[in-house]
């Protein structure tokens, strides 16, 4: 037990040293004497902020993007600090960055990063989502027919890489402006909520602005609401705001997008 | 218990891989998908792969139909004093059983202390503690996976003042130990060499000695020459030396091994890797005759 304790020793100095840049020099003798030992271990420190900085452009590219690689560095390095890597899958590195960005004093000036931040790290999980099975309309309905009963009635589950998003920043337009393939300019106003859904049709996560009434009936069918319930929920938003809401071109968007992974019935109550 | 024993308990596969193969990286799916490509194997870093879905784990099974497939793992961290996670390996079995790899492969290094993972392939102390410690996680992988797993040989920067052993010598015995196989990469073997002022002859010697069988893979990659060493940051085309080294080892231990092209920084088109993969074929064809007659 001596030994292994020895070995947990060298280790947590090893670590130490790495994140305190000033305790290095204690750490050296644990090593064999080399001229440039020093260097050498400052080799496997810029590592570690290399693997921080890489593994958050992965799953931040917007965020890169906006600020700049030279800023988003100095971001990664202090995340790093202060969010340990928990996890031997560095895919799983930076969930918390969104938290983080809201505490950065010089983030002030930007108030819709910590949101952009939450809106791609649900980007970067949809990518390694679990691989349901997508239920088509046409499943929906022979599955009610089969069952008897009234299609209103379907409680419809979200398939695992779909999740539905909203800030009161234009964040989703920002994120599809910065796409290389994008298709719209950097909004004006970036001060006004906005709408989103991600999902993954055909293996490719995408994120679809939408308008307020379709992400209510998708947020109502996420919190186990039946079909029915959910459109009038939409459909009440949809007056209230004075605007269009074609409840069969939702649907068929909805499942031609592979949105939900299965149904269950339930008959009105009594 | 005994290498015999153990050897019996897990299944060696290397002969169900043979050949050359590469590393297979996310701007050469493409490639991969659109037409067969002329290469034995594919290898991949395990924990790209450890979602549940999505379309890496759709390329890799793709692909596997056409290609046998090594898993090689750069985050478990097998000589972390500290622990190291029972998801890691959850996840690690759940992709060996959606993918079944011809091999399994883990890095003899460490990477985690109490509350952080450093997610780098960091130098182990070769010490009696850490081999007897590593010596009883092999087991416990092997066990967990039911397939032999090879352990590789890392390039390092600094070596500690505590060693009680060569790598190499700490790899020997824990093939003994455990019954896994080594994972020779040649490359590293030329770093160390070189920052350290270890022979790099001396220690493939040493793996040699071993029973046949016990070399698995054998890993080739650029290296990069800096002012303070040698770093195997796997960007660049094999060095010369590193192919005489590669020579050197086909002749000591066969050249029935599966070797593979790595390449992980600054990828090149994929023509690039597979002429050092032919590069490779041609070095094992040049000697293949020479040990047949010899024999």
């Amino acid at each position: 037990m001596r030994s292994v304790t020895t070995l947990t020793a060298i280790q947590e100095q090893f670590a130490h040293a790495l994140i305190h840049p000033a305790h290095a020099d204690a750490a050296m003798p644990m090593f064999n004497a080399h001229p440039f030992g020093e260097d050498r271990l400052a080799l496997y420190r810029g590592n570690l902020t290399a693997i921080w900085n890489n593994a958050l452009v992965n799953a931040y590219p917007v965020l890169h993007q906006l600020v700049g690689s030279a800023y988003f560095e100095q971001v990664a390095r202090a995340y790093g600090r202060a969010h340990p890597s928990i996890s031997g899958d560095l895919n799983d590195f930076g969930a918390d960055l969104p938290v983080f960005l809201k505490n950065i004093p010089d983030a002030a000036d930007y108030p819709y990063f910590p949101d952009m931040a939450a809106l791609e790290w649900r980007v970067h999980r949809a990518y390694y989502a679990t691989d349901d099975n997508s239920l088509s309309l046409a499943e929906l309905v022979q599955q009610a027919t089969a069952g008897g009963h009234d299609v209103q009635t379907a409680r419809l589950e979200l398939h695992s890489a779909v999740s539905l998003y909203r800030s009161d920043w234009a964040s989703v337009d920002i994120w599809l402006a910065h796409q290389p393939d994008a298709s719209i300019d950097i909004p004006a106003n970036i001060q006004r909520p906005c709408y989103g859904l991600i999902c993954r049709p055909s293996w490719s996560v995408q994120l679809v602005s939408l308008d307020q009434p379709a992400w209510l009936a998708l947020n109502a069918l996420q919190q186990d609401a039946t079909l029915a319930d959910a459109l009038e929920v939409a459909v009440d938003a949809a007056v209230n705001s004075g605007i269009d809401f074609d409840i069969n071109h939702h649907l068929q968007s909805w499942f031609s997008a592979g949105l939900f992974r299965q149904v269950k019935f339930s008959e009105p109550d009594v | 218990m005994s290498l015999p024993d153990k050897a019996r308990l897990y299944p060696q596969p290397a002969p169900a891989l043979q050949g050359v193969g590469v590393g297979l990286r996310t701007p050469h799916y493409r490639d991969f998908l659109n037409a067969p490509v002329a290469i034995d194997w594919l290898e991949v870093h395990s924990e790209n792969y450890f979602g549940d879905g999505g379309y890496d784990l759709h390329v890799l099974q793709t692909l596997r139909q056409d290609y046998p497939v090594s898993l090689h793992g750069v985050g478990l961290g097998l000589g972390s004093a500290h622990g190291y996670s029972d998801l890691h390996i959850d996840k690690l079995q759940r992709l060996v059983e959606r993918v079944e790899p011809a091999l399994i492969s883990e890095h003899l290094c460490w990477g985690a202390v109490a509350g952080r993972h450093l997610n780098d392939l960091l130098p182990l102390p070769l010490m009696q503690a850490a081999l007897d410690m590593v010596s009883q996680r092999v087991e416990r992988l092997q066990d967990r996976l039911k397939q032999r797993v090879l352990i590789e040989n890392v390039s390092t920067y600094l070596r500690f003042a505590s060693d009680d052993m060569s790598e190499a010598e700490f790899l020997a015995a824990l093939v003994r130990r455990s019954g896994c196989g080594i994972l020779l990469d040649i490359n590293n073997l030329y770093v160390n060499q070189n920052n350290h002022g270890e022979n790099a002859s001396a220690a493939l010697q040493v793996v040699a000695a071993l029973p046949g069988g016990s070399i698995g893979e054998i890993h080739l990659a650029g290296h990069l020459q800096t002012d303070i060493c040698l770093v195997d940051d796997h960007g660049s085309q094999v060095a010369t030396p590193v192919w005489d080294l590669f020579t050197q080892a086909c002749h000591l231990i066969g050249t029935d091994i599966p070797v593979l092209i790595e390449w992980d920084t600054a990828i090149p088109e994929l023509p690039v890797l597979l002429a050092e993969a032919d590069k490779a074929r041609e070095i094992l064809a040049a000697i293949k005759p020479a040990r047949v007659t010899s024999a």
